[in-house]
């Protein structure tokens, strides 16, 4: 894996969010610490799984990758093209090569237009393709997706949350973008259905070697999908490993912790295991604790972690972490 | 769809049935009649004129009577006679015989004159004020409430919404007069007062001609009517369209690369059209049928006067009559909105 | 050097011809000093601008009547200065009044004979004008109107019998038919349907030339009541139709109908925007109703504030001045002089319930209406010149007394003796002034309640009296105060001209069955012998100062002795008129001679 081409490259990304006062003349009175200094790779075919609890900057985190949002600072490099630098016209052209599949299929989709219109809006943007040709590829899309292309000239709500799901990915996959941030793609659907979209972004990785970061707080979807995954508290990650060597032998408290809440499916381990449970609540991203983010609910917390931010550390190959204590 | 409007258009006269027989009643309560005046009239004389009005019959009578010459088409020999007792909306020869319909009455206070008589030579009049002002609303309200909600929290943003307070809290019995001494006596851009078209018109609303001459006479109480409509449209346009841009799918489109002013415009804008165009419906309506104040303030021979002389007068068959007709405009506009709506938002279906 | 000159040149020429453009047509000549550049030296071209010129032109006076509809032109349904305006300028009465000095003079009859009847009646006999015609604008100018046989028809007594008749037609349905059945022998019976044979009416056409009429009392004002517009000539064949024309019934007097036979007719009717009038080629002139000199006449039907707007833009020759405007207009050097503030012939009055508690002594009323400063009022509240009035019949009218006549008469502010009067009532009755609970009642609107609320000041102040005030919409209100219970103790009402008599205030108001003193109850409540004695003497007394006399002594009752009613103040009217209008003014409510008015340059 270490060999592999890397297609993303994030480093020092961060992203705050300012809180303003004031009714003619703003004033920043504070910001939000949603990501706070992320530097990590995404290969080329990889899928990189990203977890943590809701509000640990996850979607934020992908979202200012594929610049929807513009980051405090740090660099993204995209093919080698540091997205950052990049404005307008040229960021543009760049969202051909990148896209998102979103969390919420019922909202994310514009009620007022129908599928195909959906589908081949950038097609028609981007001048990829024209007239005739862009009811085919989207007909194409549909089908791609499993979905009746004789569906294009429905709308939205007509359709289950699942289907609709589909019609996001037909949309993001529109462009054939060599990147797409699924950004917790499933975890609005029935349980049932989750599989069948996962089963699907996989096959599609398979067919276009897509490359996916995948967002998720269901640590076992991102097992069964991910080829490597990030783990994110408070706007920072803290472990960064391959899929087995981060299950099998997670390194930070918090990971430990994750991964002591998800329920084994053999009674034997599952009625030996211990499970680690976390005192305390998140701490506010507007003030994050000092030296360690999670030192404020860390068992094995000590005082160098109050006064020294914990290094990123590669402890094994492939394998980083940041904690004083490992 | 056909249906759902079908439904709606019987309910619509259910609704007139309802409000004429609400107003017939109420007017009839209240005490004071049309002959009631200052100089008090002998007895003899009331006697007269309320057997010319048919007002000396039963209240029942003289409101079926109301809805016989109304609701009930006529098939007549010979054509109207042309006095203010005969005088049809509708008047049409089919081969020999007449087909009237719709006979709102004579007016008391005007006594050549008609209710149909208000109904065609005033009612134009302020319906072309009114779509001019709504128009003005709308190219001043919508573009107002964009851009403070795209500059939310910025200069603009408390600039467009400073105007939008001005426009509904200055009304225009201080704004009409101070518009025309500025444009129309100290400059002279406009005439003061006065409308520039009158009757007959064509196809019953439309001015005979649609010249420089009508806009410099438009132009003024246009943009004073228009001004307190446009700041509701603009603070509605705001709100709607700051909820419509943090929906999810705004991110979407932005994702698929979209230029922002096509983001805005293809996918933020028609979303959040829909609050707007649920006020444009009463706003129509009452704009349309008159409004008092700046048809006064500017001198325009509209209808607006009448829902208020009308009242104080006791002029029965124009109480009537207004309200009927701001109650059908009111009916229809609303049922237009919602086909509107459909439209706009293909979620909604009617059947 | 040059270049610059001629750029700065070519620029002023232009700007001056961009702002000329600006304006509005200028009626006077105007120099434009042009300069041209010729090779070598500037020279300067003088251009004379030639404006339209002011006397090839037609005349055209441009007024306001006021807000709403103008309510009709038929003269037998007339009821409102705007209406009567109209047609007292489409139409003539048997006599006209002078519009200036109230007079009585001949209109369409040129002399009339009187003979008393002895049973009390009067009969006149009035004799026409021959050869006046009827006409009708027909589009393009004013023509003749033709009988069936092509012939001209002209004016006759039988159109004017039929107009009477037409009147009190009970199917007429006419608000001022009463006049015509309180005068005229026979006219009410027929009028309240007691018959439907016409002849008994009095009314009698003996030929073309000459109307009969008999009158039910030998009254000085018969003549004035003959001369008035629901008496005027009608166009039977217009309204009833003929073998040649066809009936426009209630429609007669819509533009593209009308007839009429006056200095001015009919030329367009736009109904709540204006009217324009245009003058009559075929009227040969009266002696008391010329030949008009303008030839054309449009009046706006504007409200007062945007009325003065378009007088100050320079688009109306004559308007009224907003109550706003008044401090302002008399400041100002130029508008001050085109300011006139004029009489009209009505009275604004409190009317008392003598009926009610409190107000049942005339030592209350009295104190009541000594306490009221007018002056004060009219200074601080009203401010547009009204006068303060001491009775109840306007200064003006034909028999009303004169304040320069009669300094001493009726009602003045006197704190002093009005403080007295009420002491007296208070000990006799045991009474203290906490005691009195008085309540004065009038119709909704921001200018009476102004005055009220000045008037309550004035009683707590001069008599330290606390009234309390109410007030009910408008036709709410004429159905209380004219109510036998419900009449409250203070009501306000005002009264203006129909003809301008002493007899139309003093008799038709406050005697017992008149318009402010129902006979069934309300109102006043109040009848007094003397009082109504008085006003029927004086309406029968030829010699015209023993009438004056007659009628003060009956004030003296109505606003002193018995005080039944406070006289606050005389209408006035506040006018601009533009320089080169050369106009009169009326005491006639209003109602403008036009034909007598010119415009010059």
């Amino acid at each position: 894996m270490a060999d592999s081409e890397v297609l993303v490259r994030v480093e020092n990304l961060v992203k705050h969010f300012p809180i303003t006062r004031g009714i003619i003349i703003q004033r920043q009175v504070g910001a939000v610490h949603a990501v706070d200094g992320l530097t990590f790779d995404i290969y080329k075919g990889e899928t990189l799984g990203l977890v943590g609890e809701s509000g640990c900057g996850k979607s934020t985190t992908g979202r200012t990758i594929l610049q929807l949002y513009r980051p405090t600072s740090g660099s993204v490099h995209f093919e080698g093209v540091d997205l950052v630098k990049l404005k307008g016209e040229d960021l543009r052209r760049m969202r051909r090569r990148m896209q998102m599949i979103f969390q919420d299929p019922y909202a994310s989709l514009n009620p007022r237009m129908t599928v195909g219109e959906i589908i081949g809006e950038p097609l028609i943007i981007h001048n990829v393709a024209r007239g005739r040709e862009v009811q085919e590829r989207v007909e194409h899309l549909l089908e791609l997706v499993g979905l009746n292309p004789a569906y294009a000239n429905r709308y939205p709500h007509e359709f289950s949350g699942g289907q609709r799901q589909r019609i996001g990915v037909a949309r993001a996959l529109a462009l054939q973008p060599s990147f797409i941030v699924c950004d917790e793609p499933i975890s609005a659907l029935d349980v049932s259905i989750q599989a069948q979209v996962v089963n699907l972004l996989e096959d599609l990785q398979q067919e276009f070697g897509l490359t996916y970061l995948f967002i998720a707080h269901d640590l076992s979807m991102v097992r069964h999908i991910s080829n490597r995954v990030a783990v994110m508290y408070l706007g920072v990650i803290v472990e960064l490993a391959s899929r087995d060597e981060l299950y099998n032998h997670p390194l930070h408290p918090y990971t430990q912790a994750l991964l002591s809440a998800v329920p084994i499916p053999d009674p034997a381990v599952e009625k030996k295991r211990k499970r680690i449970i976390l005192q305390g609540d998140v701490p506010s991203p507007v003030n994050p604790p000092s030296g360690c983010r999670f030192r404020t609910r860390c068992p094995l917390a000590a005082e160098i972690c109050k006064e020294v931010k914990p290094e990123w550390r590669e402890v094994s190959s492939g394998h980083f972490v940041a904690c004083h204590m490992v | 769809m056909g249906r759902y409007i079908a439904r709606r258009l019987i309910y619509l006269l259910v609704v007139l049935f309802v409000v004429s027989a609400i107003t017939f009643g109420l007017m009839h309560a209240v005490p004071g009649g049309p002959f009631d005046r200052e100089k008090a009239l002998p007895p003899e004389i009331i006697e007269n004129l309320n057997r010319r009005y048919h007002l000396d019959e039963p209240l029942l009578m003289q409101y079926g009577r109301y809805l016989y010459d109304v609701f009930i088409p006529r098939i007549s020999a010979t054509p109207p006679k042309g006095s203010v007792d005969d005088d049809f909306l509708i008047t049409v020869k089919l081969g020999n015989v007449w087909f009237k319909w719709m006979n709102f009455g004579p007016t008391y206070s005007s006594r050549s004159r008609t209710v149909n008589d208000i109904f065609r030579q005033q009612l134009p009049v302020s319906a072309q004020l009114g779509i001019m002002a709504l128009l003005v609303a709308i190219i001043i309200g919508m573009p107002l409430g964009i851009l403070a909600a795209l500059k939310q929290n910025t200069i603009f943003d408390y600039l467009g919404m400073s105007v939008a307070i001005f426009g509904v809290s200055v009304p225009v019995i201080i704004l009409g007069p101070i518009m025309i001494w500025i444009f129309g006596v100290t400059l002279k851009w406009f005439p003061p007062t006065g409308w520039g078209a009158k009757p007959p018109f064509v196809l019953g609303i439309f001015p005979r001609e649609l010249g420089p001459e009508f806009f410099r006479y438009a132009i003024m109480p246009s943009v004073a009517l228009g001004l307190g409509s446009s700041a509701i449209i603009a603070r509605l346009t705001r709100a709607s369209l700051l909820q419509t841009m943090r929906e999810d799918y705004i991110r979407t489109a932005r994702a698929k690369g979209l230029r922002e002013s096509l983001v805005i415009v293809r996918h933020a804008l028609k979303n959040s059209l829909i609050p707007v165009v649920t006020i444009l419906g009463p706003l129509f309506a009452a704009l349309v049928t008159g409004t008092f104040v700046t048809e006064v303030t500017f001198g325009i021979p509209g209808m607006g006067r009448y829902f208020v002389t009308s009242i104080t007068n006791r002029d029965y068959p124009v109480i009537m009559g207004t309200i009927l007709l701001y109650a059908l405009i009111l009916v229809i506009a609303n049922l237009v909105v919602d086909i509107v709506y459909a439209y706009l938002d293909p979620r909604i279906r009617y059947d | 050097m040059r270049t610059k000159l001629f750029l700065l040149i070519s620029v002023l020429v232009l700007a001056s011809l961009v702002l000329g453009a600006c304006q509005p047509a200028a009626p006077t000549p105007e120099t434009i000093i042009q300069t041209v550049v010729v090779e070598g030296t500037p020279r300067e071209v003088v251009v004379t601008a030639t404006p339209a010129p002011a006397a090839a032109g037609p005349k055209v006076l441009r007024l306001n009547m006021g807000p709403g509809d103008i309510p009709t032109l038929d003269p037998a349904l007339a009821t409102d200065t705007s209406s009567t305006q109209i047609i007292e300028l489409t139409s003539v009465g048997l006599t006209r009044q002078d519009e200036e000095t109230a007079d009585v003079l001949p209109g369409m009859a040129e002399s009339w004979d009187v003979v008393n009847n002895e049973d009390g009646t009067q009969t006149m006999t009035f004799h026409l004008v021959s050869g006046i015609p009827w006409v009708r604008w027909n589009g393009k100018e004013v023509e003749q109107v033709l009988d069936c046989e092509g012939n001209p028809r002209y004016v006759t007594a039988y159109d004017f019998e039929y107009g009477i008749l037409r009147t009190l037609k009970p199917e007429t349905a006419s608000d001022y038919a009463y006049v015509l059945g309180f005068a005229i022998k026979g006219a009410d019976a027929y009028n309240a349907g007691e018959t439907d044979d016409p002849t008994t009416v009095a009314v009698k056409a003996l030929d073309e030339k000459t109307l009969e009429i008999t009158f039910k009392e030998q009254a000085a004002y018969n003549v004035n009541i003959a001369g008035m517009w629901v008496a005027h000539a009608m166009p039977k064949w217009l309204i009833e139709g003929d073998d040649c024309t066809e009936a426009r019934g209630d429609k007669w007097t819509e533009t593209g109908f009308f007839q009429g036979y006056g200095p001015y007719t009919l030329k367009e009717w736009v109904h709540d925007s204006y009217i324009t009038l245009v003058k009559n080629p075929f009227w040969p002139g009266l002696p008391s109703v010329p030949v008009a000199k303008i030839d054309e006449v449009t009046w706006t039907m504007l409200d007062e504030v945007p009325a003065f707007a378009e007088y100050e833009a320079g688009n109306l020759d004559v308007a009224g001045v907003p109550l706003a405007d008044i401090d302002r207009v008399k400041a100002d050097p130029e508008l001050s002089q085109q300011l006139v503030i004029g009489p009209v012939m009505c009275t604004y009055y409190y009317g008392f319930n003598t009926k009610a508690k409190f107000v049942d002594d005339p030592r209350v009323r009295r104190a009541l209406s000594m306490a009221i400063d007018r002056q004060s009022l009219i200074d601080n509240v009203l401010k547009g010149g009204q006068e303060p009035a001491q009775w109840f019949s306007r200064p003006g009218l034909t028999g009303a007394p004169t304040p320069e006549k009669y300094p001493d008469l009726g009602v003045k502010f006197d704190p002093e003796k009005a403080k007295a009067e009420l002491q007296s009532y208070l000990d006799e009755k045991g009474l203290t002034l906490a005691d009195l609970d008085i309540t004065l009642m009038f119709n909704t609107s921001s200018g009476h309640q102004k005055i009220a609320e000045a008037i309550q000041q004035m009683w707590k102040e001069y008599l330290g009296l606390d009234v309390k005030l109410a007030n009910q919409e408008w036709k709410v209100y004429l159905k209380t105060i004219r109510d036998p219970q419900a009449t409250p103790q203070i009501w306000r009402l005002g009264w203006c001209q129909d003809y301008p008599d002493a007899n139309n205030f003093l008799r038709e108001v406050p005697t017992k069955g008149g318009s402010a003193n129902p006979a069934e109850g309300g109102g006043f409540n109040w009848e007094n012998p003397k009082f109504e004695e008085l006003v029927v003497q004086a309406a029968r007394e030829t010699d015209p100062q023993k009438r004056v006399d007659l009628y003060a002594q009956a004030e003296q009752i109505l606003v002193y002795e018995d005080a039944v009613m406070i006289p606050i103040y005389w209408y006035t009217r506040v006018t601009v008129t533009k320089p080169y209008v050369q106009r009169t003014f009326s005491v006639l409510g209003g109602l403008e001679h036009i034909e007598k008015w010119d415009i010059t340059q």
